[in-house]
């Protein structure tokens, strides 16, 4: 669906009534709006990098990750590093990468977390 | 309590001084305690003086003569007034025995909204333009009990507080007095980490909102006669952009915003976030960070109405995070509404939800307007194809614009009438976006169900016109499909239609053939700008909301007192709180609510702290 911010999950659970009386309509859920969809809870192709070395250069972050294409890599400070690779193994794929490379210290995708607000469930009326 | 008994004094050398305009003295509320060496007796008619001195001298050492019948008793050295009360309570001579309590003025300040302000003081008041509809009006006394609060301090200055967020609109009338001031390395009062950071953390589109609500639940500036009213009255908020204008940051930012916060001397933290995944590690560390160096994190526990430790997926192994994090400087943070029940959409848990505090309709400053449409005054085009009307979608009636005409099915029910084949329905109205509006947003939710090779699609004309004659400015392109049984959300930048004139269209065509599709639904339809400096308001429901009065408590204890530690303000909050009531009975791992008169009167000192007093 282009553009838009995601379909919703309904709030009630699904309800399928079987109706013995052909005359009925079929009992359906309840249209209730909810809130914006919760997006994929990590930046695609995004990942942060705990380097062991903290003044180590972006040649130790481009060695490790050059088979998956580096698209942008920023220093965060303190040894860590945001990269954003090309192609994404995942982050459990990266976690073994880390696991056999002693200049990383940790390895995570850059996780998305949201603003809390909630929209009029009440409804105008 | 007769009125010959109330001999407290005020206390009014307790009050911060530094407000703008009058204060209201009130004399209703026992709040500053009793003098803790003094009863009051009154003794049975005809008692004989020897037995009033018999038996006020049990106790006492000097008699002061109130009334008839009545006397102030100062009590002998090592002579408590609980032990006292229970001493003279039992000689037959007396008929009544007290406390002295002391009564001071409750500082009510003079903002122009504060009656609506019910997290800070709810008299069972009716919020207008209310966004939630449960318990409205809630329940008198249910509040954070700020106006007793204030009677001890107003002023947050000693304790920085940085709001991590979409950004602080610090030209807002009502909050640039409280802006954090960084000098001429921090010219616009923090930083924006979003897209490669610059140093102007203010909102930049007009769905961003959200950061300066949440600064104005912290420190709206108090008693200056304007819109609304902060838990701190005087403050220094220090803004750091993390979310971006649809409110989503990432872990990279917002360790960054965390790191710069810490290292700029912020000793409160509010994070009105939160997001559902595995244990966030660098997140973590950077809570960790800001506990090394004293600083307090105050979060939101979310609005997905789970328990933060199962979360939406039912438990497969995600959390609700910072919420869930185990830190000791974490104050995590749900969500209450006007009666103090939890409010529906509040996360929770018995383990990492620490207080609950006010969260619905909130009323709080924004940089900008938010009008939500009645749907009146659209014109459709032609007139039998899009329609404005009223729909009971199961929940009560909705405002709405539907396609086809008949489209509202029975309450319970998914709409069963379909389009018509060929349709080129336009349906739009004109919005002023002019004067001074610097962005704008469209948002709105659609029940949808167009066939393929029909679509649906929405445009904009700044000039006013039919936006879907002659050339298209398209805000959605067409499209087809269906998210029957759900709503789906959209959300539009409305830049390039900043005009006093901006037509919003809506279209649905057909393609000729028949089709089974049931069409459109569009609902809850909302436009926000972004208006600098000018004085906007509004209400808001979220754990967003309930975080920042948390935090403002906390920066209130924190400048009452800066010898306190972290340690010290999160004992102080919880052990100062109120009882929890309601459905948020076992919400939480303390049963308490947020009250910020108990979170400073709780500045008894732990062992081998020297506690300020003013």
């Amino acid at each position: 669906m282009p553009n838009a911010r995601g379909t919703l999950i309904l709030l009630l659970p699904l309800l399928i009534v079987a109706c013995g009386n052909g005359n009925s309509p079929d009992v359906q859920p309840v249209l209730r709006p909810a809130s914006p969809a919760a997006t994929e809870n990590r930046v695609p192709g995004e990942y942060l990098v705990q380097l062991r070395d903290a003044s180590a250069d972006e040649g130790t972050i481009r060695r490790v990750f050059k088979e998956f294409g580096i698209l942008q890599m920023e220093p965060l400070g303190k040894g860590l590093w945001q990269v954003r690779l090309e192609r994404d193994p995942g982050p459990e794929a990266l976690e073994r990468v880390a696991a056999g490379n002693a200049a990383i210290v940790h390895i995570q995708p850059n996780y998305r977390y949201r603003q809390q607000t909630f929209p009029n469930r009440s409804g105008p009326k | 309590m007769p009125s010959f008994l109330i001999t407290g004094f005020l206390l009014l050398a307790g009050l911060s001084q530094a407000v703008a305009g009058p204060l209201v003295p009130r004399f209703d509320k026992p709040v500053g305690g009793y003098a803790p060496d003094e009863v009051l007796v009154r003794f049975r008619a005809g008692t004989a003086p020897a037995q009033r001195q018999q038996a006020a001298g049990v106790v006492g050492i000097r008699f002061v003569s109130l009334a008839p019948d009545v006397q102030r008793v100062r009590l002998k050295p090592g002579e408590t007034v609980a032990s006292a009360v229970v001493r003279l309570a039992a000689d037959p001579a007396v008929a009544h025995v007290q406390p002295n309590y002391r009564y001071h003025a409750a500082l009510a300040p003079d903002d122009s909204d504060y009656g609506q302000l019910w997290g800070l003081n709810n008299t069972g008041q009716t919020i207008t333009g209310a966004v939630y509809g449960t318990a409205n009006p809630g329940v008198a006394g249910r509040d954070i009990a700020a106006e007793a609060a204030w009677d001890i301090a107003t002023d947050c200055r000693d304790a920085i507080v940085a709001v991590l967020d979409t950004g602080i609109d610090y030209t807002h009338p009502d909050l640039a007095a409280n802006m954090w001031d960084g000098g001429a390395a921090y010219p616009n009062h923090g930083w924006d980490f979003v897209l490669g950071g610059d140093n102007d953390p203010r909102p930049v589109g007009g769905g961003e909102h959200h950061g300066t609500h949440v600064a104005g639940i912290i420190a709206a500036v108090g008693n200056n006669t304007r819109g609304a009213t902060g838990v701190c009255w005087q403050a220094r908020l220090m803004a750091v952009r993390v979310l971006n204008a649809n409110g989503i940051g990432t872990t990279a930012d917002i360790i960054e915003g965390i790191r710069f916060a810490v290292d700029r001397g912020a000793k409160v933290i509010n994070m009105s976030l939160a997001g559902e995944g595995p244990y966030d590690t660098l997140y973590a560390e950077a809570i960790d960070y800001a506990r090394q160096r004293d600083v307090l994190v105050v979060t939101a526990a979310g609005n997905a109405g789970v328990d933060v430790r199962v979360g939406s997926d039912n438990d497969s192994g995600t959390w609700i995070y910072p919420c869930a994090f185990p830190h000791e400087n974490l104050i995590c943070v749900g969500a209450l509404d006007q009666a103090y029940d939890i409010a529906s959409f509040s996360n929770f848990g018995t383990v990492d939800v620490d207080l609950g505090a006010p969260g619905t309709n909130v009323r709080s400053s924004l940089p900008g307007r938010v009008q939500v449409d009645d749907f009146s005054g659209w014109s459709p085009v032609p007139a039998d194809g899009w329609t404005s009307t009223s729909c009971d979608l199961g929940n009560g009636p909705w405002s709405m614009l539907v396609n086809p005409t008949n489209w509202c099915p029975p309450p319970g029910y998914l709409p069963s009438n379909t389009y018509a084949a060929n349709a080129n329905d336009v349906i739009y109205r004109i919005f002023n976006l002019g004067n001074g509006v610097a962005a704008a947003s469209l948002a709105y939710y659609a029940v949808m169900d167009v066939a393929g090779g029909d679509s649906f699609a929405t445009a904009y004309d700044a000039n006013g016109g039919n936006p879907f004659a002659g050339t298209v400015n398209f805000l959605q392109a067409p499209f087809a499909g269906s998210s029957l049984p759900n709503s789906s959300y959209f959300e539009h930048d409305l830049g390039n239609c900043l005009t006093a004139t901006c037509a919003i269209g809506f279209r649905l065509q057909g393609n000729g053939d028949a089709t089974t599709a049931t069409g459109m639904s569009i609902y809850y339809l909302e436009l926000k700008t972004l208006e600098p400096g000018r004085d906007n308001y509004g209400n808001y429901n979220g754990t967003s909301m309930a975080s920042p009065y948390v935090a403002g408590i906390a920066a209130l204890v924190r400048a009452f007192n800066p010898d306190y530690t972290y340690a010290d303000t999160v004992e102080a909050l919880i052990a100062g709180g109120d009882a929890a009531v309601g459905t948020f009975v076992g919400r939480s791992r303390t049963d308490r609510t947020a009250n910020a008169e108990g979170a400073l009167r709780y500045l008894a000192p732990p062992e081998n702290l020297t506690v300020s007093v003013r």
